[in-house]
């Protein structure tokens, strides 16, 4: 006489949960991964506006760059467009990973990303520093007419220059606590899970 | 990326089940309704990739499970009610509808408080999934899984005793 196993109460008794309203689930879903794109392509249209601008500027000689600067601009735009595309793709593929190579990715991911902002809170400050030492030298090597003022353009340039910088270290400071957090509970979570698989446990 | 009406009829299928690991890491409905769509969205764009459609509960359960694990972090930060103490009262209730709802409540609320590395492998379990399969999903041991579900199973049995 053979009998089917008994399950397990509790497992039953989790498989009665209620089964969620999922009517408009599926189009929330679409919804809001339209909404990411359309938020992906208005960013990029923002720096592809600023590119043109840059080559603008470069092209009626407002700005003395010699094209470097627009060049320079529109290779950090696609390298950022690459970047973003592939660790987008990295993301999904990593979710199919399992929970310890997960952690084990994430904490790598969140430790680059560390790096990154401390580059961004301190190398900018100290990368303006020096430009602005740069000019100074290139200016006293320079004709007086190359030193003329331009009023209020200039001054305009000044301000947005240093406006952009205090925003980029006071988004680098953010970045790098959420990151610092991030890496101190992933490695406490990542180290409670390799403590238990010791075999003696 | 595969069409909206391919995406409905597998949440049809399997929302429950991902509404039930999400609750088991968050306790707000609006948290776990969040979380729900996170994975939804990360078995959208997932889903190509997905070679045998005999493993699409396990790989479901599996990206739910991810999810809840690094959400986790963000909750910490947020949680403000203690965890001790929470379960349920454990008075007789009025019917028997209303005795297996206090009854689901308590199993879940003892679920949320087991700690993080039993919790994983309680909910695959309780989701029916064979410890051979919990064990490659967390990416521990076959021996290993069996420990921490014998030591979850304990846990919430000193919570909730039998409740057959």
């Amino acid at each position: 006489m053979t009998s089917s196993p008994q399950p397990d109460p509790f497992v039953a008794l989790w498989q009665t949960a209620p089964k969620p309203d999922t009517h408009h689930l599926a189009h929330d879903v679409q919804r809001l991964n339209q909404l990411h794109q359309r938020l992906n392509r208005s960013i990029l249209a923002i720096l592809c506006g600023i590119a043109v601008l840059l080559v603008f500027e470069e092209a009626t000689g407002r700005l003395a760059s010699h094209g470097i600067l627009s060049v320079a601009w529109t290779l950090a735009v696609v390298i950022g467009v690459a970047r973003h595309r592939r660790a987008r793709c990295n993301r999904f593929e990593a979710l199919t990973l399992d929970t310890v190579s997960l952690l084990k990715s994430m904490i790598a991911r969140a430790q680059k990303d560390l790096f990154l902002a401390r580059c961004l809170y301190a190398g900018v400050p100290c990368g303006a520093v020096l430009g602005a030492l740069v000019m100074k030298l290139a200016i006293a090597g320079s004709t007086p007419s190359a030193t003329a003022p331009h009023s209020r353009l200039q001054l305009i340039q000044t301000g947005a220059g240093i406006a952009t910088l205090i925003i980029m270290i006071v988004t680098g400071l953010i970045l790098a606590r959420s990151r610092h957090l991030q890496v101190k509970e992933l490695s406490e979570k990542l180290k409670l899970i390799e403590a238990d698989l010791q075999p003696n446990v | 990326m595969s069409n909206i009406a391919e995406l409905e009829q597998i949440i049809e299928v399997h929302a429950a089940m991902v509404r039930r690991i999400a609750s088991a890491y968050e306790r707000h409905p609006d948290r776990v309704d969040d979380l729900a769509q996170d994975v939804w969205i990360a078995v959208w764009q997932a889903l190509p990739r997905l070679n045998d459609p005999a493993t699409l509960k396990s790989y479901i359960a599996r990206i739910t499970q991810n999810i809840c694990v690094t959400h986790i972090r963000r909750a910490l930060v947020r949680q403000t009610q203690p965890l001790t103490g929470a379960l349920p009262d454990r008075a007789p209730p009025i019917d028997e509808a209303a005795a297996h709802a206090a009854q689901l409540t308590r199993l879940i609320e003892a679920v949320r408080n087991l700690p993080d590395n039993l919790k994983a492998v309680a909910t695959l379990y309780l989701e029916e999934m064979p410890v051979k399969e919990i064990a490659v999903a967390l990416g521990i041991s076959e021996s290993n899984a069996s420990v921490r579900l014998h030591r979850a199973k304990s846990a919430l049995r000193l919570s909730l005793g039998d409740p057959s």
